[in-house]
C-alpha cells in the first residue's frame, strides 16, 4: 500500500516538476511548484516524518511560494524573452542531463550498501524508541544539534541586517513625511499676507 | 581558560551592532576601530591556544594547531584590510558602520569553517561566510556595476551551496552520519569504495572549487572581482581562498584519505586547467581587477598541486605558499585602492604607465610585488613556487611540473607587461599621488617583506611544518 502510494506521489511531484520549468506562463510554474511542494509533502508522510511534511507545507507552501507568486505577479515577466534562447541552449542542457541521469544510475546500483546501514539518527531509530518524532527533532535539536541551531540564528541576523542594509535609503532623494516637522510647522512660516 | 575565538568574534560583532544606533551619524569610523580592536583580541585568544587540540560541540567543531594556524592567518589579514578601511580614500557609498559589522560576521563565518569537524556545521558556517559576503559584493548599490556582481556571486553561490547539499546527502546516504570522525571510521572498514561516496565528494569537491575558484568553475570570478568595491575585492581575493583551502585540506586528508587515488586524479584536472586558464586568460585583459583575478586563478591551480600527495610535506607547502600569497595579493590591492585620478578610482592596466617618473617609491613597491606574483628568483613567491614544485617531482608527477613551470612563464609574461608599462610607457595622465602616509609604507612593507623571505624561509617551513603535523596527529 505504502509503495503504490509512494510511487504515485513521486510519480505526480517529478510531473508537476516538469511543469514548473516548462510551463509558458510564470504564475502556472509557481502554481505547480506548490502542487509539487504537498506531493513531497505527503511522500515525507508516508515515511512517518510528519513533522518534516508539516514544515513544508507551512514554511514552503504557506510562505515562500506565495512570496515568489507575489513576486512573478508584480515584476510582470515578459514571456517571450524569457523563452528566447530556449532552443539554443536545449541540446547542450539535455547533453548535461543525460550525463548526470547516467551517472546517478550507476551510483544507485549498488543501494544494498544503504540497506545494510542504519547508523546516525534516522527516523527509524527514534521511532523505535516510542518517541513522537516532533518531540524527538526537539531534543536533538536543543541538545546535540544546539551549536548548529545557534549558528542558523546568527544567519537570520545576517540576513537581517543585509536586507536593512540593502534597502533602506536614508538620502535626501526619499521623500518621506517627518509627523514632527509636520507638527512643529507654524502658521506664519507658510502662510504670507500681503 | 580555554575561550573558543569564534564565539568570542560573534558576541562581540553582535555587542558592536547594538552599540551602533546610540552612535551619532558617521559613526563608521568608531565602529570600524572597535572591530579592529576584536580583532587583535580574537587573534590574541588564537595564539594563546596555538598549540591546543580538541574536539568540542558534540564533535561538530575541532581546534587544533592547524586550524588555529589558518585561523590566525585569516585573521592577520582581516586586520590588515580593516587597516586599509581606515586609512584609504572610500567612496561615499562604503562609509556606513554595517560594513564593518557584516565584515567581522563574515569572518566568524570563515574561522567557524576551518574549524568545521562536521558536514552541517560546515554548511552552517560556509553559509554564514557566503551571505556576509553577497552583502558586501553588492555593498554600493546605488554603482549599477556593484549590483551586477552581487547578483552574479548570489546565484553563483547559491549553486554551489545546492551542489554541496547534494554531495552531503549522498555521503549521508551511505555513511549514516556526516561527522567527519564517523566517515573516517566508516572509510577505514571498507572492502572496496562504493560509487555513491566518490560521487558525493565530487559534488562536495565542485562546491569548495566554486568558492576557491579554480577552473573550470571559475567564471564568476573575474566579472565579480571587477564590479566589487576594491576593498571587498581585497577580501575576496585573500581570506575566503585561506578559509576553503583549509576546509578543502581537513575533508580530503582526514576523512576521505583513504580515497586519494580517486580525488587524487580530480585535483590534477582541477589544477592544471586553472593554472592554464589562469595564466592565459589573462593575457588579452586590460582592467587590473580582472586581471587579479585570472592571476588568483593561477596562484589557486598552484596551491591544488601541493594537495595531490595528500602528504603532510605537501600541505606544509600550502600553509606557506598561502601566506606569501596574501602579502603579494594585499599589496597589490593596497595599491588598487589608492589607484586615483582626481580623486575617482580608475582600474585599467593604462592607468599604471608611466608610474615611475611620477611616484618612483610606489613603482618599485609595486614592482617588487609584481616580481614576487611571478615568480622571479629572490623574491617570497618563487620560494613558494619552489617548495611546492619540490613537492610535485619528490611524487613523481613530472608532467604537472612541465605544465606548472610552462604557465608560470607566461603568467610572467603579463606581470612582466605591467612593470614594463610602470617604467618605459609615457605617461598618459598621471595619477593622484598616494594620499595617507599609512598606505606608503605598509607598501613599503609588503614589498620589503616579499625582498627578505629569502633570508628566513627556514622559519616559515619550521612554522608550518610544526602545525601540520596536529592534521595528521588525529589519525
Amino acid at each position: 500500500m505504502t509503495t503504490t502510494l509512494f510511487y504515485i506521489f513521486s510519480t505526480v511531484t517529478i510531473l508537476s516538476s516538469f511543469f514548473v520549468v516548462f510551463s509558458s506562463n510564470p504564475v502556472h510554474s509557481v502554481l505547480f511548484l506548490i502542487f509539487s511542494f504537498f506531493n513531497v509533502a505527503v511522500i515525507f508522510l508516508l515515511s512517518d516524518a510528519e513533522f518534516i511534511a508539516m514544515t513544508l507545507v507551512i514554511v514552503y507552501v504557506g510562505a515562500v511560494a506565495v512570496l515568489f507568486l507575489f513576486v512573478v505577479m508584480m515584476l510582470n515577466i515578459n514571456e517571450v524573452l524569457v523563452k528566447e534562447g530556449f532552443l539554443k541552449y536545449f541540446p547542450l542542457g539535455l547533453l548535461l542531463m543525460s550525463v548526470f541521469l547516467t551517472e546517478l544510475i550507476v551510483v544507485f546500483k549498488d543501494l544494498e550498501f544503504i540497506r545494510g546501514n542504519n547508523s546516525g539518527i534516522s527516523i527509524s531509530n527514534l521511532l523505535d524508541q516510542g518517541q513522537e518524532n516532533t518531540k524527538s527533532i526537539g531534543l536533538f535539536l536543543y541538545t546535540d544539534f544546539f551549536i548548529i541551531f545557534q549558528i542558523s540564528g546568527y544567519l537570520l541576523l545576517v540576513a537581517m541586517i543585509g536586507a536593512i542594509v540593502l534597502a533602506y535609503d536614508n538620502q535626501l532623494s526619499v521623500k518621506s513625511q517627518s509627523i514632527l516637522k509636520q507638527k512643529q510647522v507654524k502658521k506664519d512660516d507658510i502662510i504670507k499676507l500681503k | 581558560m580555554f575561550v573558543i575565538p569564534e564565539i568570542f568574534l560573534a558576541i562581540c560583532a553582535v555587542v558592536i551592532l547594538f552599540i551602533t544606533p546610540f552612535l551619532k551619524k558617521n559613526s563608521y569610523l568608531t565602529i570600524s576601530y572597535l572591530s579592529l580592536l576584536v580583532i587583535l583580541l580574537s587573534q590574541f585568544l588564537i595564539l594563546k591556544d596555538i598549540f591546543y587540540s580538541e574536539i568540542i560541540f558534540n564533535g561538530f567543531f575541532i581546534v587544533d594547531s592547524f586550524g588555529s594556524f589558518l585561523k590566525s592567518l585569516i585573521l592577520i589579514g582581516a586586520g590588515l584590510i580593516f587597516y586599509f578601511y581606515l586609512t584609504v580614500n572610500n567612496p561615499k557609498s562604503l562609509k556606513r558602520p554595517e560594513f564593518a559589522i557584516i565584515l567581522l560576521i563574515s569572518i566568524v563565518g570563515m574561522l567557524l569553517m576551518i574549524s568545521s569537524n562536521d558536514l552541517l556545521s560546515l554548511f552552517m558556517s560556509m553559509e554564514l561566510q557566503s551571505l556576509s559576503l553577497y552583502i558586501l559584493v553588492s555593498f554600493s548599490r546605488d554603482d549599477f556595476t556593484s549590483s551586477e556582481a552581487g547578483v552574479k556571486y548570489f546565484i553563483i553561490g547559491s549553486l554551489s551551496t545546492c551542489i554541496f547539499l547534494f554531495g552531503t546527502s549522498l555521503v549521508y546516504g551511505l555513511v549514516g552520519s556526516t561527522s567527519f570522525n564517523e566517515i573516517s571510521v566508516f572509510m577505514s572498514n571498507l572492502y572496496s569504495t562504493p560509487t555513491m561516496l566518490i560521487v558525493g565528494l565530487i559534488f562536495i569537491l565542485v562546491s569548495l572549487s566554486l568558492k576557491i575558484s579554480a577552473a573550470p568553475f571559475h567564471m564568476w570570478t573575474p566579472d565579480v572581482y571587477q564590479g566589487a568595491p576594491s576593498i571587498i575585492t581585497t577580501l575576496l581575493s585573500t581570506l575566503p581562498k585561506i578559509a576553503a583551502f583549509g576546509v578543502l585540506i581537513r575533508l580530503l586528508v582526514y576523512p576521505f584519505g583513504e580515497i586519494i587515488v580517486d580525488w587524487g586524479k580530480i585535483l590534477i584536472i582541477l589544477s592544471i586547467s586553472s593554472m592554464l586558464i589562469g595564466s592565459l586568460g589573462a593575457l588579452r585583459q586590460t582592467d587590473l581587477k580582472r586581471l587579479m583575478a585570472y592571476s588568483t586563478i593561477n596562484h589557486i591551480g598552484f596551491i591544488l598541486m601541493g594537495l595531490i600527495p595528500g602528504s603532510e610535506d605537501g600541505i606544509t607547502s600550502i600553509c606557506i605558499y598561502l601566506i606569501f600569497y596574501i602579502t603579494m595579493n594585499l599589496g597589490i590591492f593596497l595599491f588598487i585602492l589608492n589607484m586615483q585620478r582626481d580623486q575617482v578610482s580608475v582600474t585599467s592596466i593604462k592607468d599604471l604607465s608611466g608610474l615611475y617618473r611620477s611616484q618612483p617609491l610606489t613603482a618599485g613597491c609595486i614592482s617588487v610585488i609584481l616580481f614576487s606574483m611571478a615568480g622571479i628568483p629572490p623574491m617570497a613567491g618563487f620560494i613558494g613556487k619552489l617548495i611546492i614544485l619540490n613537492i610535485v617531482i619528490d611524487n613523481n608527477l613530472f608532467f604537472l611540473a612541465v605544465i606548472a613551470v610552462i604557465t608560470s612563464v607566461i603568467a610572467a609574461f603579463y606581470y612582466i607587461r605591467l612593470i614594463k608599462s610602470i617604467f618605459f610607457d609615457d605617461p598618459l595622465e598621471e595619477l593622484d599621488n598616494i594620499g595617507s602616509d599609512h598606505s606608503k609604507y605598509m607598501l613599503c612593507g609588503f614589498a620589503f617583506f616579499n625582498l627578505t623571505v629569502v633570508f628566513y624561509p627556514q622559519f616559515f617551513l619550521n612554522l608550518c611544518a610544526s602545525v601540520t603535523l596536529s592534521l595528521f596527529a588525529v589519525k
